[in-house]
């Protein structure tokens, strides 16, 4: 072994550590997928009045931020109006994801090895985070 | 094999040294994400996609580009400027590149100097210059990795934040970036200030960043 074989990892690990962490920011294609079902099940669940599958596709703080006094999550959920509609562009940074479903906006993040919701029903506000019927 | 050992002991522990300090920054670094999974009710990750994610590579870049800044900077500014007393500076009057001769290159290099320091032209200017400029090299290009993991890793937070997310130029310009900079930046120029400083009148038997002990505090550029 000689000392240019060590140099030659020095300068190799800079760009390792730059690929790994910007090909995890990308998110791949089975990312988005699994942030595509997650918030069409979202919907499909609400669609169907049930609420309890609709419940367990938030993050257990969304889920709970439903739940007020006798309030269940799996009836507030279907009192909510969520309608959604076609799923626009998916962006994918990290663990955190967001996608466009007609005129809401969803927020999701990564659960284990899929994708949970953190938000739900969400409208912009200028320089403020959005403003969410469902928000952990 | 133990001369090998022995010429390059130096290289061989800090290597070592990295090796056990990045794998410390990767365990520490999970517990600590897994923590604040764990608050949330979410899953623990693994330590391969924690490796691979964006948090632990804008950490490590971070830290990367200020010591590389670091040594960049004391490379070039310290061939113009002086510090009397210091080992780390040459004696005032004679900043500047200094003469051919001084510097053993072109028809002043001697026969065990390295090939590159004959050659004139390019080749002659390149290798004159080669270890500011491999230093200059990884600075920006440590930053530029900053810049882009931690863009990634910014991006990640707005998105938990529900919040819009930023292009790259958008997060260049953004307090998250230049605080996550200047942080480690004014870390490293404090250690070499002090380093300049206190080798005047301080010593370390035995090493060559300092001065011999009974060495005057007024000697520059000299070492032990």
């Amino acid at each position: 072994m000689r000392c240019g074989g060590s140099r030659l990892v020095v300068m190799a690990l800079p760009v390792v550590v730059v690929c790994a962490g910007l090909c995890a920011g990308c998110g791949t294609g089975s990312d988005k997928d699994g942030v595509r079902a997650a918030a069409n099940g979202l919907f499909r669940d609400v669609r169907n009045g049930d609420g309890h599958a609709a419940c367990a596709r938030l993050v257990p703080r969304a889920a709970s931020s439903l739940e007020t006094g006798d309030a269940r999550c799996d009836q507030q959920i279907l009192r909510l109006g969520l309608k959604g509609g076609p799923l626009g562009p998916v962006e994918v940074w990290a663990d955190q994801a967001r996608v466009r479903a007609g005129a809401d906006t969803v927020f999701l993040t990564r659960w284990g090895s899929g994708w949970r919701v953190t938000a739900a029903g969400c409208e912009p506000r200028d320089d403020r985070p959005y403003d969410c019927d469902v928000s952990t | 094999m133990r001369t090998w050992l022995r010429e390059n002991a130096l290289t061989l522990f800090f290597l070592v040294a990295l090796a056990g300090a990045l794998a410390g920054q990767a365990f520490s670094g999970l517990a600590l994400f897994n923590e604040r999974q764990a608050a949330q009710g979410a899953p623990p990750v693994g330590m391969a996609d924690y490796l691979t994610g964006s948090r632990f590579a804008v950490d490590v870049t971070e830290n990367w580009q200020s010591e590389y800044l670091q040594f960049f900077l004391f490379i070039y500014v310290t061939v113009w400027l002086t510090q009397r007393g210091s080992p780390e500076s040459k004696e005032p009057g004679k900043e500047g590149r200094e003469s051919a001769r001084d510097q053993k290159v072109g028809e002043y290099a001697g026969p065990e100097s390295p090939r590159p320091a004959r050659a004139t032209g390019l080749r002659g200017v390149l290798f004159a210059n080669s270890l500011g400029l491999v230093m200059a090299a990884v600075f920006f290009g440590s930053w530029a990795a900053q810049s882009l993991t931690g863009w990634v890793a910014y991006n990640a937070d707005r998105l938990a934040e529900h919040e819009d997310t930023v292009s790259w130029p958008g997060y260049l310009g953004r307090p998250e970036f230049w605080n996550r900079t200047m942080q480690n930046w004014q870390s490293e120029f404090l250690a070499v200030a002090s380093m300049v400083v206190l080798s005047i009148y301080l010593r370390q038997r035995g090493s060559p960043e300092s001065k011999p002990v009974g060495a005057q505090h007024r000697s520059t550029g000299i070492e032990g």
